[in-house]
């Protein structure tokens, strides 16, 4: 008992610094994020009928071509994946049309799937190229990616870095302004390609863009339940797009 | 739940509170030096080491809900008078919490991702103790007490793979109440309890007043000028 008095701050100060730790990322899952970002002077409310393209877009330099082929199979991640894309915006209150001409906004479905040692940063649309290349129906690039020397749309705030994960694929959501979409086709048929950097040309306007990380596995495979959620989680983290 | 504009401007008045601050700090650390040379020579002076497991309250349950058992304090008071001390506090809390789907919603974007979060504060404190009863006579030594002075905060956070932090010093208030438990037969030791209510005005990252409950549970030791005891 004398020598109780000396111990005691020698079992607190062991108590304490045991206690200083902090749980590192373990999983897939912990490092997986749903990110949203969207044009903050756009009136969401405007929008009122979508279209959906036939397939999702795939952008991968990894992927072999029974691989790719299985994605775009009946009832593949492609076709799952347009599925879940017009079922939440459905969900959300607009009205699919079938055709470019009646839309407001074309709901664009992205599938990326890059390997990359670095972190890969990308502002929205970056992927489409120049017009004459085209973003189309079905349209898929299977090689590296190449870069837009396009005038982006530039709303996307310059504080947040996206990343591209490398290992589990990202699933891409966009509202790609069907007005915008159409300037574009216009101009496409009208400019000899590539165009002539002085030919003030239009760009695309994307208001919405949602990423989910972990979509699917490493074989392009599809994920339903992370995709399930990480597409809730995008629409809860976008309250505005209610209509 | 979600927390919103992490790296939220510097406020214009910042540069004052600063130097607000650095003078706070001067004239702890002038009084440090006069109490323990005064003190010490004059009259018995009172060391505690304690734990001190922490609970958030108001606006800090939005960052970090959970309690903590990390946090310790050391003391040093001194008797001005045969009820008051005045004396000086160091404290250290860390609270972490780990979210499995935490939102971050900042201006045009937001995340939703695993999160880590930590939130660390330093208080440096001036007190002042009131004792209800007598040093010599009670079993049991309660009293009430203030500690004003300023703490180095240090919130973090790591979302996915995005993190942020943020590092300031800020005035901190905190009402305590306790007791004082003697032990041996001289009762020059013993063990000391108390609830101390934390109060910094933080101002940042959606937390206005930072706010937590300390309980502490301490030994203290009393120092005797020379000469005095016998």
């Amino acid at each position: 008992m004398k020598h109780l008095k000396y111990l005691i701050p020698f079992v607190l100060i062991a108590l304490i610094t045991s206690s200083c730790h902090k749980d590192p990322p373990k999983t897939y899952d912990d490092t997986d994020m749903t990110m949203t970002t969207y044009n903050t002077e756009f009136k969401f409310q405007d929008y009122t009928t979508f279209v959906v393209p036939d397939s999702t877009l795939l952008k991968t330099n990894y992927l072999t071509d029974a691989q790719v082929a299985s994605i775009y199979a009946e009832g593949g991640t492609s076709d799952q994946t347009l599925d879940l894309i017009t079922q939440s915006f459905l969900g959300l209150g607009y009205t699919q049309v079938d055709s470019l001409s009646q839309a407001d906004f074309i709901a664009v479905p992205t599938l990326l799937m890059v390997q990359s040692d670095e972190t890969v940063y990308y502002s929205p649309g970056w992927w489409w190229g120049y017009p004459g290349y085209g973003w189309g129906w079905g349209w898929y690039k299977s090689t590296n990616y190449y870069y837009w020397w396009y005038p982006p749309y530039y709303w996307y705030p310059p504080t947040v870095p996206v990343t591209v994960s490398t290992y589990t694929g990202t699933l891409v959501f966009e509202m790609l302004d069907a007005e915008s979409y159409r300037k574009v086709l216009d101009w496409e048929n009208t400019h000899p390609d590539p165009p002539e950097p002085e030919d003030n040309a239009p760009t695309y306007e994307i208001n919405w863009q949602a990423q989910v990380q972990g979509y699917s596995t490493d074989d392009g495979s599809y994920n339903k339940e992370r995709a399930e959620r990480g597409v809730q989680e995008a629409l809860e983290q976008s309250p505005y797009l209610v209509k | 739940m979600v927390f919103k504009r992490p790296w939220s401007n510097l406020h214009t008045w910042l540069n004052n509170v600063q130097i607000m601050i650095i003078m706070m700090k001067k004239t702890i650390l002038i009084s440090l030096i006069v109490l323990a040379s005064l003190g010490t020579a004059f009259s018995q002076s009172i060391w505690t080491l304690s734990m001190e497991p922490s609970t958030p309250l108001g606006d800090m349950r939005n960052f970090i809900e959970k309690s903590t058992y990390r946090g310790f304090s050391a003391s040093a008071s001194w008797f001005v008078s045969e009820r008051i001390t005045v004396g000086l506090n160091i404290q250290w809390t860390g609270f972490y919490q780990k979210d499995e789907r935490y939102t971050w919603t900042f201006d045009g974007a937001a995340i939703t991702a695993t999160a880590w979060k930590e939130f660390y504060m330093w208080p440096l404190y001036a007190n002042a103790r009131y004792y209800f009863l007598d040093e010599d006579e009670a079993r049991l030594l309660p009293y009430a007490g203030l500690n004003m002075g300023v703490a180095y905060i240090d919130q973090n956070a790591k979302v996915g793979t995005y993190e942020f932090q943020d590092k300031s010093w800020k005035f901190a208030l905190a009402p305590e109440v306790g007791t004082r438990l003697p032990m041996g037969i001289e009762r020059s030791w013993g063990f000391n309890f108390l609830i101390r209510y934390q109060m910094a005005f933080y101002n940042k990252n959606e937390i206005d007043l930072l706010q937590f409950l300390n309980y502490s549970i301490g030994v203290y030791w009393k120092i005797y000028p020379r000469g005095e005891r016998y």
